[in-house]
């Protein structure tokens, strides 16, 4: 927490510059008189910013000012339910000043404000500003262009069987995807805007009663310590708020589906959507909950079961398997059959590299050849993939670069983490499996053990907003187990979580007592 | 307090339990089998007597001082003069018991898995990951403890049933034949070994459910006692009188596994399952050890002395012994003696000086 704001980083000498430029209109609060108003806000958007400063008369009367981007808010409506409204139809006998038009322009969403900075931050946003002459308040509309991509199935979180919407750029959108699933009144949001320059909304969403307002507390507590330029991604957010950032585990869920986020939510989490981005973020998390998928919940609970277990094998694996194959082929041949250690020998008589160069060298060429695969444009995507399995594949081994041997076990190794449903989640085991590798290489299966213990220590050291990272098996508390190594079947669950929830004081959520739970 | 975190009663227990285990399991079969002969498979349930006797210790001083450790409430007993003579002796031992843990732990991975590689660098790697999780916090040598005693007791079970079908129950008699002296004096090894639920005495401040401490220190120590005696059973069902003649009779009992002619050879598997029972015991002991310093010295905390503390106790290892004979003889009989003074002994002395003098002064003084 005082890690979070330990980083706040020193302004830039530039936006120092900015600040003390633009700080004095902060304090100033509208003048009553038209053309100061007018004065100042040109003097903000001087030059280069394409703002509309639109003069006219109110009823033909009283002088008024129209600012807005016309690029940011859908023009028509402005004219049709503002501009024309006032300049014919506003009867006579009403003073025409800021407070009376807030009650008869015909926009539902129309606020006062008081200062020029606020004045301006609307004229950003794209809300336009009405400036009447003698009032010394502004009025601002709701009135925006809606320009977003439609709602299409998320590509990075695919399912067989589940809802195929995923969210969009727009925090509107995307908050009509959550309410629509989650109709409970007590499904409360918090709103805060982060970035000096980007102003980007981003929205706590929690469940009341059911999420702890500890936790909630201490979300909009470090969301608002949050000092940077702009946040384009929620990365940005996941990197300020983390307990750990420096870790290489997760501590934050990203996700483009709202099914999973309203899935959290019931279970106690809180999510932040983030204006601008598909990948809404939940915490708190444990290792296990990343490495579930929704569809865990979505198919038979026994084939479900059998899948989670099988992503948990192929997680280990995916993070010790080259390095297993290194120690054993190095240091403990005894251990592989003989039948087995023979062919294994024989692959690898012509090979110049001891196992471990050959290894890292596999196993870095997997990752370039991914790296190029996820960055190309699609049609030549298919290019690298011919060349990986081609050259890296066949050729090599031919050549006698690689052993046979080696080529499955990094295959193997690049299924399972293709396995993991979460692509952040993957992230820790495919860089951890180097450190490994090299322990492995040195120490063999004993260093391979003491690159586990240090991972397992850091585990066990790692919390996501307070709730230790490998809750709840250690610190243990079975009744959450069904979920970790089990998926008990719908009925047998929802006795369970309703049981939860009918024990549960307030203030007392299923999350809070794991953490309270040492 | 010193530390902050907070562990279960389950939690100290489950540490308890490799702290023990780790490196009895290698040698308390031979040494048993020296004295005991066949009987030694039951010596470890007379050595769970003092097992019992150093937990009610234990408890009996953590209910004179419930949130001090044993350093501490050396001083409020003896007063500041002699308490700290007697935490100076603990000073002194803990890092030589602590030596004495890293050094088994470098001559088995030298003998058994890494014969060409340094024993300052085998030592030395494990020492500082124990170091690491020290530093952690008493929380994370749980939890990390907890995780590595499932996985040290889930595969030590599974190759343990590997074995079945190499036992042979003859190998049982005859039971008694010299009467019951042999088994006693056998049952030394064990009892110094149990001797180490001391640890309970430094631990158990720091626990935050003490309401059934009793029933489940005693289902602890049974838990112990059961362990060595299936590892004892084993191994004398499995190599009868050869037991004594290999230094580590469970390695010799991994060679034995052989399912389907596909798993076999599995010393490799049983050393990396080993190490995560020794780490904990490392890890525990260099906890203890450094708890010790800081609150002899009177620290606020104890994370400073960690590094420094891991660092001695591996010069203490390569004090200890200058090969592979005298480590054996550290560990044998003659010195469990030793463990049996410094671990069942002084606390005892401590114990029975602290309740007179509860006596003397009445009540009230008890709980400063």
């Amino acid at each position: 927490m005082t890690k979070s704001l330990r980083r706040s980083g020193k302004p830039l000498p530039l936006r120092r510059h900015l600040q003390e430029h633009t700080e004095p209109a902060a304090v100033h609060p509208l003048s009553s008189h038209l053309q100061d108003n007018v004065a100042a806000l040109h003097a903000i958007y001087a030059e280069g910013s394409d703002v509309t400063f639109h003069a006219f008369q109110i009823n033909q009367k009283i002088e008024a000012v129209l600012i807005f981007r016309s690029e940011l808010c859908d023009t028509a409506l402005l004219d049709r339910q503002i501009l024309g409204p006032l300049i014919t139809g506003i009867p006579d006998n009403l003073p025409l000043n800021a407070d009376t038009l807030h009650r008869i322009v015909p926009v539902s969403s129309s606020k006062l404000v008081g200062t020029l900075t606020e004045a301006s931050l609307n004229i950003s946003s794209g809300h336009p500003i009405l400036i009447v002459e003698g009032s010394s308040s502004a009025l601002t509309f709701g009135l925006p262009k809606s320009e977003h991509r439609n709602v299409e199935e998320p590509t990075a979180e695919s399912t067989l069987r589940g809802p195929r919407e995923g969210f969009t750029e727009s925090l509107t959108v995307n908050i009509s995807l959550l309410r629509k699933r989650m109709k409970n009144p007590n499904f409360k949001m918090k709103s805060i805007s982060i970035g000096q320059y980007t102003h980007t909304t981003v929205r706590l969403a929690y469940l009341e009663g059911v999420t702890d307002p500890a936790i909630v507390a201490e979300a909009m507590r470090r969301l608002s310590a949050i000092e940077t330029d702009g946040i384009l991604e929620s990365e940005y957010i996941e990197e300020w708020i983390s307990d750990q950032p420096k870790s290489p585990f997760p501590q934050m869920l990203s996700t483009e589906r709202p099914d999973v986020v309203c899935a959290n939510l019931l279970e106690g989490r809180f999510a932040l959507l983030i204006d601008g981005t598909p990948f809404a973020l939940v915490a708190p998390v444990t290792l296990f909950s990343m490495l579930q998928s929704p569809e865990d919940y979505y198919q038979h609970f026994m084939m479900s079961i059998f899948i989670r277990w099988l992503r948990y094998l192929f997680y280990f694996l995916s993070l010790v398997l080259p390095s297993a194959y290194v120690a054993i082929t190095t240091y403990h041949q005894e251990m592989i059959p003989t039948v087995l250690l023979l062919s294994v020998a024989k692959a690898r008589e012509e090979i110049p590299f001891p196992a471990l160069i050959e290894a890292l060298i596999m196993e870095i060429a997997f990752e370039a050849l991914r790296e190029a695969g996820v960055r190309l444009p699609k049609q030549v995507g298919a290019a690298v993939s011919i060349v990986g399995a081609l050259i890296i594949g066949q050729a090599a081994t031919t050549a006698g670069i690689v052993s046979a041997p080696m080529v499955i076990i990094v295959a193997i190794t690049g299924i399972a983490s293709f396995m993991i449903p979460r692509y952040s989640a993957g992230l820790a085991s495919r860089l951890l499996r180097f450190p490994i590798m090299l322990l492995a290489g040195t120490l063999g299966l004993t260093g391979m053990m003491l690159g586990m213990m240090l991972i397992v220590i850091h585990l066990c050291g790692l919390r996501s907003f307070g709730v230790p990272y490998l809750s709840p098996v250690t610190p243990t508390s079975s009744s959450v187990w069904r979920d970790v190594f089990w998926r008990s079947p719908p009925g047998a669950n929802r006795n369970q979580s309703s049981n939860h929830r009918s024990n549960r004081k307030p203030g007392m959520p299923i999350i809070a007592r794991q953490a309270n739970k040492r | 307090m010193i530390e902050k975190g907070k562990i279960s009663l389950a939690q100290m227990n489950i540490l308890i339990y490799p702290a023990i285990l780790a490196t009895s399991i290698l040698s308390v079969p031979s040494i048993t089998m020296a004295h005991a002969g066949h009987d030694m498979w039951f010596t470890p349930i007379w050595g769970a007597l003092v097992g019992f006797l150093t937990v009610f210790i234990a408890l009996g001083l953590n209910k004179l001082y419930p949130e001090r450790t044993m350093i501490e409430a050396s001083t409020a007993i003896l007063g500041s003069v002699l308490g700290k003579i007697f935490g100076l002796f603990y000073m002194l031992y803990l890092p030589h018991l602590t030596g004495v843990i890293i050094r088994t732990y470098g001559e088995f991975i030298i003998s058994n898995a890494l014969p060409h590689t340094p024993m300052y660098a085998i030592m030395g790697t494990m020492v500082l990951v124990c170091a690491i999780n020290v530093r952690s916090g008493l929380e994370v040598i749980a939890r990390s403890g907890q995780i590595f005693v499932a996985l040290f007791v889930i595969l030590a079970t599974f190759l343990l049933a590997l074995l079945i079908g190499e036992l042979h129950p003859a190998e049982f008699l005859p039971i008694g034949e010299k009467g019951l002296r042999p088994s006693i004096v056998g049952a030394l090894a064990p009892a110094a070994w149990l001797t180490e639920f001391i640890l309970i005495a430094f631990l158990l401040p720091f626990v935050h459910n003490r309401s059934k401490v009793v029933r489940k220190s005693i289902i602890a120590v049974l838990y112990v006692t059961l362990s060595m005696v299936v590892i004892n059973v084993v191994c004398l069902l499995l190599m009868g009188d050869m037991t004594t003649s290999f230094a580590y009779p469970v390695m010799i009992a991994a060679r034995y596994i052989t399912i389907a002619d596909f798993m076999q050879h599995l010393e490799a598997f049983v050393i990396a399952i080993w190490i995560s029972g020794i780490f904990v015991k490392i890890s525990v002991f260099l906890y203890v050890y450094s708890l010790t310093i800081a609150q002899w010295l009177g620290m606020k905390d104890y994370r400073p002395v960690v590094f420094p503390t891991a660092f001695l106790c591996t010069v203490f290892a390569y004090w200890i012994a200058r090969g592979k004979s005298d480590i054996s003889g550290i560990i044998s009989a003659s010195s469990n003696l030793y463990t049996l003074i410094a671990l069942l002994i002084l606390p005892s002395l401590l114990l029975a000086i602290g309740m007179m003098r509860q006596k003397i002064s009445g009540q009230g003084k008890a709980a400063p």
